[in-house]
């Protein structure tokens, strides 16, 4: 016989908690490390706090519009926990992607609120991660632009003007693409060594980028629990019915997820009663259609197939 | 029931805390300023010879200080330094380098650079001072006839001061200084035989100088620390030898030759700075 209460059995088998925690960690050190950047001497400064702000914002502007669509709010310490790294998470991974200052952190800024304002809200989902390493990227190559000393984007040689061999025709021989300066790029005085810098920010992209993935399931899975342990209040087979008739897997898009526990009981109860309903109402209809007519070929066969299938019923 | 396998409460509310403490340090981290340079010049002197204001031996006006030399040159050098030292001062007429580098006096001059490697730090820099004086007082430029012999001469007694001297020399606070001058004169007078022809360059020259400056520098690889102290003071140099100048790629010893003019305007290999 078993010597577990069904609540030490929700406890036990709750593995969202510690998804939570060890995700928020991935965070906590992706985030550590996109905020760090070594100089030509080896020592260590911050990246600085403007493109955290900014990160911040579009973090709030997404939360902002997951809100809007009916997304869930924490309801215990694990799930405002929980709410509080993603928010970090989106925050830092942001900021990591993010130009550290001038008009293309602004232009950045702009694309991604545009993004968010088309309806692509859920900041964890693989578009976004495509277009977070996209801007990473961006940021990389004029990291390693500036770390070479070329201030610009791009610069694109003149056909034939820069094939002459002429020193006094150098200023015409190329345009410069998307000028920008060191202290736009935050580059500490002493200059930036590229290698360790992007070594350790792309480590902090994969931990924070991860991270946040993971804390969003875990988040999902942590709300699951919450309402699989109020059914679990029921007696197990009707919890059980319970979980047959709603499957967890429907849990968040029939919209219990973040609901308070007065409102998730009135939820379930009133999307029982319309699952019920709708079975009954189903039963009733298929057992008034008289299968048989549709098939019955009419006739002498008919005849006889409608009388054995009466004599069949009056035995039943 | 067999038991569940679970996660210890204690080991959740330590992850937490700790998530907790990287958060915060996530924060601080972006507020670190960067700190100052920490320049080889700038470091105790510690033991060894103690030479004040080295570039001033390198500088138009050596004659004036170049007898503080004497007290650090080893006894059994003494003599000879003397007599080379005096008699590249004395120099005049400003010959070919390789001209005078061929004669007994440069033969002398040569075997007592040989003879001061791997001395103390002011031996070094006595060896350097020479190897400038040879640049100041004798004419390396290829002139109408695109002579690169001087030149390469001139380059290679700077190589082997480099070669020798170069590494321990950039972290020395007397020498580091010198050594970076050095590796720019190296670069300009390189330079000068790359292009000593009157069309066409000499490549084995300038192949020879990026070989040996890729090495000293690590530029193919992790940089060295010169190649940190020259990208740091003379990051034009550092800019077109990488290949990133905004000139003809070909012409990677052009930021030394800009830096070097920089500091030293009148040695260019005419004997204008004499």
């Amino acid at each position: 016989m078993s010597t577990h209460t069904h609540v030490q059995v929700i406890e036990e088998v709750r593995q969202a908690r510690w998804l939570v925690a060890l995700s928020a960690v991935m965070i906590g050190c992706g985030g550590f490390l996109l905020g760090v950047q070594i100089d030509a001497q080896g020592g260590a400064s911050g990246t600085g706090l403007t493109p955290l702000a900014m990160g911040a914002l579009v973090a709030l502007a997404a939360w902002w519009m997951r809100r809007r669509a009916g997304s869930a709010l924490p309801r215990d310490g694990t799930g405002l926990f929980g709410a509080l790294a993603a928010y970090l998470g989106t925050s830092f991974l942001v900021a990591g992607v993010l130009v550290p200052g001038g008009p293309w952190m602004f232009a950045e800024l702009v694309l991604l609120l545009v993004l968010l304002g088309r309806g692509a809200r859920d900041v964890t989902r693989p578009a976004w991660l495509w277009w977070f390493v996209a801007l990473l990227l961006f940021r990389l190559w004029i990291t390693w632009q500036g770390s070479v000393h070329q201030w610009q984007v791009l610069s694109v040689p003149i056909p034939i003007l820069s094939w002459i061999p002429l020193d006094f025709l150098e200023p015409v021989q190329s345009v410069s693409l998307g000028s920008f300066t060191p202290a736009e790029l935050a580059f500490p005085p002493l200059g930036l060594d590229f290698r360790m810098t992007v070594a350790i920010w792309s480590a902090g992209f994969a931990l924070c980028a991860g991270g946040t993935w993971m804390i969003q399931l875990a988040l999902r899975e942590h709300e699951n629990d919450r309402i699989h342990e109020r059914i679990h209040t029921l007696p197990a087979p009707l919890a059980q019915l319970i979980e047959r008739i709603l499957p967890e897997s429907e849990w968040e898009s029939l919209g219990l997820h973040g609901l308070s526990e007065r409102e998730l009981v009135l939820a379930i109860e009133q999307r029982v009663r319309e699952r019920v309903d709708r079975q009954r109402s189903i039963v009733e209809e298929y057992r008034s259609l008289e299968p048989l007519r549709w098939t019955n070929p009419g006739g002498f066969q008919g005849s006889v197939q409608a009388a054995l299938h009466a004599l069949e019923e009056k035995q039943a | 029931m067999p038991p569940l396998r679970s996660k210890p409460r204690w080991l959740i509310q330590t992850l937490i805390a700790l998530s907790c403490v990287l958060f915060a340090a996530a924060l601080a981290v972006r507020m670190l300023t960067p700190g100052p340079a920490r320049r080889a010049e700038d470091r105790e002197l510690g033991s060894g010879p103690q030479v004040m204001e080295p570039m001033q031996f390198l500088s138009r006006g050596t004659r004036l200080r170049v007898a503080e030399l004497d007290l650090h040159v080893r006894p059994e050098l003494q003599a000879e330094w003397n007599a080379v030292r005096s008699q590249l001062f004395a120099l005049r007429g400003c010959p070919r380098t390789i001209d005078w580098l061929d004669g007994a006096d440069g033969q002398r001059c040569e075997r007592l650079l040989q003879a001061l490697r791997g001395g103390n730090r002011a031996e070094a820099l006595a060896g350097l001072t020479l190897i400038f004086q040879v640049a100041r007082a004798s004419a390396w430029t290829a002139g109408l006839r695109g002579d690169a012999r001087s030149a390469e001469r001139l380059g290679g007694l700077l190589q082997e001061w480099l070669r020798t001297e170069g590494i321990a020399g950039t972290e020395d606070p007397v020498l580091s200084q010198p050594t970076l001058a050095a590796v720019l004169l190296y670069g300009r007078v390189m330079r000068v035989a790359w292009r000593a022809p009157v069309l066409g360059h000499v490549e084995a020259a300038q192949l020879r100088a990026r070989q040996f400056l890729g090495e000293l520098c690590g530029v193919t690889g992790r940089r060295t620390a010169i190649g940190l102290a020259l990208e740091l003071r003379f990051a034009r140099a550092m800019q077109c030898f990488a290949g990133q100048g905004a000139d003809g790629q070909d012409d990677v010893l052009l930021g030394f030759d800009e830096e070097c003019e920089l500091l030293f305007p009148g040695l260019r290999g005419g004997c204008e700075d004499a």
